[in-house]
């Protein structure tokens, strides 16, 4: 499955581009105008992620993406290069936002839709608003799905199939083995596939999106 | 292990997918909050660089004095080697209250009616007392490079269970250095009439005898690095690198003293209400300082430790009220409370709306005082 969200660069062993680099050196150097630099740079990957495993329109994400970011100039240090600055970020973002889901599981309101959805895109043009309104409900009723799995199985299947992080990255956020985290992402998967068969108008929806081109 | 997911999980990602990158703009205050807390957690991070430097170089007279006495009563001990029965560098590792890692002199470990000379490498238990002759001195090793040197003439009592590392200080001196510590940790020293709790680094604790200034004993509390929050009669203050708090009033000092004082210039911090407390603390420009509490709360909540982030930010709000972070630290209070306590996160939109009435989280504030 080619999930995920786009951007995605699997880790490899090219090294950073220059720009990278030099952005580092500045963070490393204590240069606090490249703060804002970073920020800027990798603000939509953070809170790609955030939507990701969160939903649009979260009432904490400015919180957790400020959190990410604190996370991550702080961790910055054992960057080696391995993989894209921004998948970097992306991995510290997931971190700081299953820490979170981890706190708030008996809430149970994470993977919940929010009036402020709406609200947040307001802005697209009235053409795609319809599309993206019916995209977004689509997205709620699937979140409202997971909501009923287990937890750890959820957060497999979303770090995998939607965030496109590796089984072993998987198992890295999740703070447990690689094998657990195939096992997890395939249960997920079965759980919220019975889920889904078990919502008709969901089903053929999805069903419908499945024959698009 | 690779499994093919079922066309209508595929279906569901593509869904999740495609709603997570529809794009918003970043708004102007998040941006500028997400910014600020990075460059203050830069700020943080290059002095405590610059402190490690410091110390190393052996410039530590200029840091404190509390540094000082640590590298004298280091220095102590390698001057004594030939009476020092053994060095160990091993942490404890295996649950035990701590370790010995040096033994200088005559130093003692009791436990219930046994006693026996404490030697370098014995194991610490919860129960165990350790008194030093003297010019005799011990240094404990718990966890993480977590460090504890018990001065000369000094008794304390190890009272470490699970995550809470605690020293009862029944007479003379320990200085601690305290690793950064986990979710769920704590650090503490506590004496007949406080506690001390380490948010920080660095602290030193003595129990001072009755004096001719002091009529009765007391605790004296100086921080070299970081926060410590010290507890007596119910209160709870926090006490700033460089300076001392001590537990107890003295003869000399004005009569109109509260019994738990700061000095040279810190008030002691009420928890409820900071911002209707505000007018009474003192403002400083000390910018450093206000930075470092800003992005110590900032860390406590990333870590999940909301409790002590909300204290943190509220001692900030009483001592500065008047700092260029009160208003974020407002919004920071005021979101934390909001989940921890409705009620009083109810209370602090309120206040923040009295303050702060077009401030940029107006909205946030009437949210959740919207909210049932």
């Amino acid at each position: 499955m080619q999930p995920a969200l786009s951007e995605r660069e699997a880790p490899s062993s090219h090294p950073p581009p220059f720009d990278d680099a030099r952005l580092l050196a500045a963070i490393a150097a204590g240069d606090e105008e490249s703060a804002t630099e970073l920020h800027d740079r990798l603000r939509p990957r953070v809170d790609r992620t955030i939507r990701a495993l969160l939903g649009g329109g979260h009432s904490d994400h400015d919180d957790l993406a400020q959190q990410s970011f604190v996370e991550l100039l702080l961790s910055l240090e054992r960057y080696r290069g391995e993989c894209a600055l921004e998948t970097w970020a992306a991995t510290i973002t997931a971190r700081v936002v299953f820490k979170f889901l981890r706190r708030r599981t008996s809430e149970r309101r994470v993977f919940m839709t929010t009036g402020a959805m709406v609200a947040e895109i307001e802005h697209v043009g009235p053409e795609s608003l319809q599309r993206r309104l019916v995209a977004r409900d689509l997205a709620g009723r699937i979140r409202e799905h997971l909501a009923t799995l287990d937890p750890a199985k959820a957060e497999a299947f979303l770090l995998h199939d939607v965030c496109g992080f590796e089984a072993r990255e998987v198992a890295a956020i999740a703070g447990t083995s690689e094998a657990a985290a195939h096992a997890r992402i395939a249960r997920g998967r079965r759980e919220l596939r019975e889920r889904l068969a078990d919502d008709p108008e969901l089903h053929r929806a999805l069903r419908d999106l499945g024959d698009e081109p | 292990m690779k499994s093919t997911p079922p066309p209508l999980v595929v279906a569901a990602a593509r869904v999740l997918v495609r709603d997570a990158e529809i794009a918003r703009s970043v708004p102007e205050d998040a941006r500028g909050r997400a910014v600020l807390a990075m460059k203050m957690a830069m700020r943080a991070r290059a002095r405590r660089r610059r402190f490690t430097w410091l110390a190393t170089a052996g410039a530590g007279a200029l840091v404190a004095a509390a540094v000082v006495l640590a590298v004298t009563s280091r220095q102590h001990a390698v001057n004594h080697t030939a009476s020092t029965r053994g060095v160990a560098t091993e942490p404890a590792n295996d649950g035990a209250a701590g370790r010995a890692a040096t033994v200088v002199g005559d130093v003692e470990v009791r436990h219930g009616e046994t006693s026996s000379a404490l030697l370098a490498d014995r194991r610490l238990t919860r129960g165990d007392r350790v008194v030093t002759a003297e010019a005799s001195s011990t240094a404990v090793t718990l966890l993480r490079g977590t460090r504890v040197d018990v001065a000369p003439n000094s008794e304390v009592v190890m009272d470490s269970e699970g995550k809470v590392f605690a020293f009862d200080l029944v007479g003379g001196s320990i200085e601690a250095s305290v690793s950064k510590l986990l979710p769920g940790e704590r650090f503490l020293v506590r004496t007949t009439d406080a506690e001390i709790e380490v948010h920080g680094t660095a602290f030193r604790v003595t129990r001072e005898p009755a004096s001719k200034q002091c009529a009765s004993p007391a605790t004296l509390l100086t921080v070299t690095e970081g926060v410590v929050s010290a507890r007596t009669g119910g209160v709870e203050t926090f006490v700033h690198p460089g300076e001392t708090w001590r537990s107890t009033a003295c003869r000399h000092e004005r009569a109109d003293a509260r019994p738990a004082q700061v000095e040279p210039s810190s008030t002691t911090t009420s928890i409820a209400s900071p911002l209707a407390s505000a007018p009474a603390a003192k403002s400083t420009s000390n910018l450093a300082k206000q930075n470092d509490l800003f992005a110590m709360a900032l860390a406590h909540k990333a870590s999940g430790d909301t409790d002590t982030a909300i204290r943190i930010f509220e001692d900030l709000l009483a001592r500065y009220p008047e700092s260029h972070l009160a208003q974020s630290a407002s919004v920071e209070r005021m979101k934390l409370l909001h989940t921890k306590d409705p009620s009083r996160g109810r209370a602090a939109a309120s206040e923040y709306l009295n303050r702060y009435p077009t401030g940029f989280a107006r909205h946030d504030a009437e949210r959740i005082l919207s909210t049932d």
